[in-house]
């Protein structure tokens, strides 16, 4: 009788997560595979009437000469066609180049990026693991761009890339109208913003190893190189796969910063599939074709992770 | 407030609420079609029923650095270096390159002690580089003639098939043209939407500019603009060669026709069918549209409303006096230059035609995206245009071709 | 193999000194303890022999060799670790070969050198184990296997044995004594357990405050311990203190007066107190009697009573109030509250002046 009601009182308190992931997850998460195998045509059929104008308590308005006053009431039918068009938006997306093109700048954009972001957060945090003039200053200073909201920070650097006048024009580097150098400056603010959240980890990693085990590697060998690949590196490597694996699901969805920056451009140079997307979904409307790509990038997603977690499942095995 | 690229997306599919009855029952304020060039009337009705309310009007055309192309010195100089006296305003697009080119990395001017640009332009991708390429590309790529058929007046798709023009020599000759007018000014224009290119002519660091009328309003912006008194304007320069898509050949002329453009949103109010009270929402639409409240809008550079309407020109074409934008501040030379330069826009006889379909934006914004990528030097002009065409006709035939071609159509007017 | 030579050594960190002056020499082949409160300055002089602890003033030599400047690998020295420091993600094996393998040692003699160590400390059948997978005393066996095999020319033991329970404690104090036996290398050991220090140790350095206080065999320091605070450290249970007044000199005679009424005399050479001054003097627990036999006696009354089995603490009251601790045999026939007479002789009571220094 006890567990019986325990079960009750459970499911009552699970509900409204339960609900939530329902409401916010599974269903937009299926209606969308829905989307991506349909044409959706949306029109109203639309009449119009004259309705006597009422007062707030009811009674009729009358006009100068004593006629009731009428008003338009619009009545509306929307009519949705869904027509199945099987896998016709998954075949597009094979023949199209944007979303080639989007891919690739994706793909260079995450393949440079994390890296980068990955290794200057390990220096740094090995870099401030140790004495340091006014450390904790630094730090602080250090940690800021992680606060910093990333479509203001990439309107910011639309005025620090600025080329006629602005702080880096002396460089003379084009660095928002050369495509090549456009989408640099994307893994540059990305950079710029995201090296601190992994100098943070890996600081507090570095922190979490034990002091004497350092001066134990330290007292068999004076190669810090040696101590580094050998001590350090495989203590950060569960980390590492963690901070990995955030920034990797992160960066694929790169949006904000191109859309704050370049507009995705010039041409496509920055146009990242999370952008394509939402062009393809909210500018042109053409819902399922968006909701195909959302997929694509949804099952490239789901692919990392899920390696990742075999190979760090391994790592603690 | 929608753009007139909207009407495609909108009208066809029943959103928009027609107002033709509003208009004629005298209980609101008093505005007419009338007060609009036939041009911009076509961008505020569909299949001839009236939606939009008369708010902003918009064409592009060129504004030029009155004091530099009147320097006696520059002239004498020009003249010696191209051969022919520096027309002013330039009638052809490869005059306005020569004096581009002249001008460009000489500090003709005494705003600042740098070498100041030929043209600048807003090219950023995504905001307005290809309505650029639209207005320039007009007198590349139309076939002049007295009727619209299917190989005269016409822009953006072959009338008979909806095989997209897009990539017709003509217009791959003005993408090109477009490169070499992009080398007068600074590189970082690929990356720039209006504010940062009108900017840079406010400042008094290019000798030209084409864009909106917002321009000709902010030059009198002292707060902004160092060019106030020496903002001249002009209907845009014509192409002194066209293609002939009959005879499938370019055509050269030593006096082009001028090509008028309604270029831009001409964003103005269309009540939704969803208003719970349209009555009201067509009363105050109306209240800005009379001719109080939109000269005023029209005076200010920052409202982002620009003229076009009869009560805006000055008389005799229209009938605003003078003084009323003396008193408003304005420059006389600057005003009159102006208002002329937009009252030969909107009326001229050539004009380029209005892509008013569904997905116009869809269209414009693939056109965009490659026009960006030759721009900042990616892919060439030919290939740009060509994929345009092709995506394009991917579009097209997603949307349905017959109803895409019935309402192409009826906005460009085709029988 | 090698001595190990301080000479007016210093550590300050910031602007406070901790380690005041130290000059202390270690002999070759020696099993030297440093024992101490904590806080001493104990850890901080082995690290700073170790080369982990930068050396703010002084010299440190091991062998012949000064090795202030040296790296920490480069001194010979190995050292075990309180936590064990042992490598999570490396083996057993690996642990102890870690040293070897970074100092480019060919793997065919890492190997025999793992198996050798391994064999001495009983652990070849954990050599494949990660450590998480070990016992606390295996741990510390690999730990100790680690500075085996770098054949150093001096250990540093740094509390090694203070995260085992007791049991294992005794014998892995038993082990290491035997290695060092087998090994014939200088050790350095650190700890705060006096007994420990007794038991290992061929002399005992002990610090207090950043001084040593005293260099001894473990015999010497019990049996004369030089300041109140060696007497006090020293012994388990703690030595006694009485305050007593001089009451006469008579040449090197002395007689004191004891808690209460009663007093006691004492013969002593360096007369450096006068008639009147109060002196402390100290007995250890276990030299105090309560059979009716020697010279000198306190009377007291029983507080507490602690029964070991093989012995009896009991602890008392004297006349003002000082709780005395004695230790009797363990049948020893006593009760609480019960007024007994605590006697000792002369021969076990050590005197120490308003210095605190001992006076012979």
């Amino acid at each position: 009788m006890k567990t019986h009601r325990n079960t009750k009182a459970r499911f009552v308190f699970l509900l409204p997560a339960a609900v939530w992931v329902l409401t916010f997850t599974i269903f937009p998460l299926v209606y969308s595979l829905y989307l991506s195998v349909h044409k959706v045509e949306t029109k109203m059929n639309v009449s119009r009437e004259k309705v006597p104008m009422l007062d707030a308590s009811g009674n009729p308005v009358l006009d100068a000469k004593g006629n009731p006053r009428t008003k338009i009431k619009i009545n509306r039918e929307k009519i949705s066609t869904w027509t199945n068009i099987g896998f016709t938006n998954f075949k597009r997306l094979a023949e199209d180049p944007q979303v080639h093109s989007a891919i690739k700048v994706t793909s260079i954009f995450v393949l440079v990026a994390v890296p980068s972001q990955l290794v200057l957060g390990i220096l740094l945090a090995l870099l401030f693991n140790q004495r340091l003039w006014a450390r904790s200053f630094l730090r602080a200073v250090m940690l800021l761009p992680i606060f910093a909201t990333p479509l203001a920070v990439g309107y910011l650097f639309f005025t620090i890339f600025y080329e006629e006048g602005g702080p880096l024009g002396f460089l003379g580097v084009p660095f928002l109208s050369h495509p090549d150098w456009a989408l640099f400056s994307v893994i540059l603010v990305d950079i710029w913003q995201w090296t601190p959240f992994c100098f943070l980890v890996f600081l507090a990693a570095l922190q979490g190893i034990p002091n004497e085990l350092m001066e134990a590697a330290k007292m068999e060998s004076k190669s810090k190189w040696g101590l580094f690949a050998n001590i350090i590196f495989p203590m950060l490597t569960p980390t590492i796969v963690i901070v990995l694996l955030l920034r990797l699901a992160e960066a694929i969805k790169l949006f904000d910063i191109p859309f704050a920056l370049t507009g995705g451009g010039p041409g496509v140079a920055t146009q990242s599939m999370s952008f394509l997307a939402f062009r393809t979904g909210l500018r042109y409307f053409d819902l399922g074709y968006a909701s195909a790509m959302s997929y694509c990038l949804l099952i490239i997603v789901m692919i990392i992770v899920t390696l990742f977690f075999r190979k760090l499942r391994q790592s603690y095995a | 407030m929608v753009g007139a690229f909207w009407y495609g997306d909108i009208v066809p599919n029943g959103y928009a609420f027609p107002i033709d009855d509003f208009m004629t029952t005298g209980e609101y304020p008093q505005w007419s079609y009338d007060s609009m060039p036939q041009s911009l009337k076509t961008l505020h009705t569909w299949e001839g029923v009236g939606y939009g309310v008369l708010n902003d009007g918009d064409g592009q055309v060129l504004y030029y650095r009155r004091d530099a192309l009147a320097n006696p010195e520059w002239r004498a100089d020009f003249k010696k270096e191209y051969g022919y006296s520096m027309p002013v305003p330039p009638k052809t697009w490869q005059q306005m390159l020569d004096i581009s080119n002249y001008f460009n990395g000489k500090n003709w001017d005494s705003n600042d002690p740098d070498p100041d640009s030929g043209t600048v332009l807003h090219l950023k991708v995504g905001e307005q580089g290809h309505y650029h390429f639209q207005s320039l590309s007009a007198s590349f790529a139309i076939t002049p003639g007295p009727e619209l058929d299917q190989h005269h007046n016409v822009y953006w798709f072959d009338p008979t098939n909806m095989k997209p023009l897009i990539n017709s020599p003509g217009h791959v000759a003005a993408l090109e043209f477009l490169q070499e007018l992009h080398k007068t000014g600074p590189s970082a224009q690929v990356g720039w939407s209006l504010g940062e290119a009108w900017d840079y002519f406010l400042r008094g660091k290019s000798v030209f500019v084409f864009s909106w009328g917002d321009v000709g309003s902010l030059c009198q912006d002292t707060s902004r603009s160092k060019i106030q008194g020496v903002c001249a304007s002009s209907i845009l320069p014509s192409s002194d060669t066209y293609y002939d898509h009959k005879d499938k050949k370019f055509v050269k002329t030593t006096n082009p026709v001028k090509v008028g453009n309604t270029t831009g949103g001409s964003w103005h109010g269309v009540i939704s069918n969803y208003s719970a009270n349209p009555e009201a929402t067509y009363s105050l639409l109306s209240l800005m549209a009379i001719k109080p409240a939109s000269i005023w809008l029209a005076q200010n550079g920052w409202t982002g409303v620009d003229p076009g309407f009869t009560y805006q020109f000055l008389e005799p074409q229209g009938e605003a006096g003078l003084g009323e934008y003396l008193d408003a501040g304005w420059s006389e030379a600057d005003v009159k230059d102006y208002l002329k330069a937009y009252y030969e826009t909107f009326f001229a006889d050539t004009f380029l035609p209005y892509l008013r379909i569904p997905g116009s934006f869809e269209y414009w914004d693939i056109l965009d995206k490659n026009l960006s990528a030759t721009m900042s030097g990616e892919i060439s002009p030919k290939q740009a245009l060509d994929n345009t065409a092709k995506t394009w006709e991917q579009i097209t035939d997603r949307l349905g071709r017959d109803q895409q071609l019935g309402y192409y159509q009826s906005a460009i007017g085709y029988k | 193999m090698a001595e190990v030579k301080l000479r007016g050594v210093k550590k300050s960190f910031d602007e406070v000194e901790v380690i005041h002056g130290v000059d202390l020499e270690i002999k070759d082949q020696e099993f030297v303890v440093f024992v101490g409160p904590s806080g001493c300055g104990k850890s901080t002089l082995l690290r700073m022999i170790a080369g982990l602890e930068d050396i703010t003033a002084g010299e440190i030599y091991i062998g012949d060799t000064y090795v202030n400047d040296l790296h920490p690998a480069d001194r010979g020295a190995a050292m075990v670790f309180q936590s064990y420091a042992l490598y999570p993600h490396m083996s057993v094996r690996e642990n102890i070969g870690f040293g070897l393998k970074l100092n480019k040692v060919p793997k065919a003699e890492i190997q025999r050198k793992v198996d050798e160590a391994a064999k001495i400390l009983k652990i070849e059948e954990l050599l494949d184990r990660r450590p998480a997978q070990l016992s606390g005393g295996q741990r510390q066996r690999v730990a100790i296997g680690r500075t085996i095999v770098r054949e150093p020319s001096v250990f540093l033991f740094d509390e090694p044995l203070s995260n085992l329970d007791a049991a294992l404690r005794v014998q892995m104090r038993m082990e290491l004594e035997k290695l060092h036996a087998n090994l014939n290398t200088t050790m350095i050991y650190v700890t705060h357990d006096q007994v420990e220090a007794m038991t290992m140790a061929d002399r005992i350095f002990i610090l207090n405050d950043g001084y040593v206080e005293q260099v001894g065999t473990p015999l010497e320091l019990y049996r004369r311990p030089a300041n109140i605070f060696v007497a006090g450290f020293i012994g388990s249970p703690k030595m006694n203190f009485l305050s007593v007044k001089v009451l006469e000199i008579n040449g090197q005679q002395i007689t004191l007066q004891l808690p209460g009424e009663d007093q006691m005399q004492l013969h002593r050479e360096n007369i450096n107190f006068r008639v009147g001054d109060i002196l402390t003097l100290g007995i250890r627990p276990e030299h105090f009697e309560l059979e009716q036999s020697k010279e000198c006696f306190l009377s007291a009354t029983v507080d507490m009573i602690e029964r070991l089995g093989n012995e009896t603490y009991i602890y008392a009251n004297d006349a003002s109030d000082n709780l005395l601790t004695v230790v009797g045999d363990g049948e020893l026939d006593v009760s609480s509250k019960e007024k007994i007479k605590i006697h000792f002789t002369t021969d076990h009571c050590h005197l120490f002046g308003r210095d605190d220094q001992s006076i012979q």
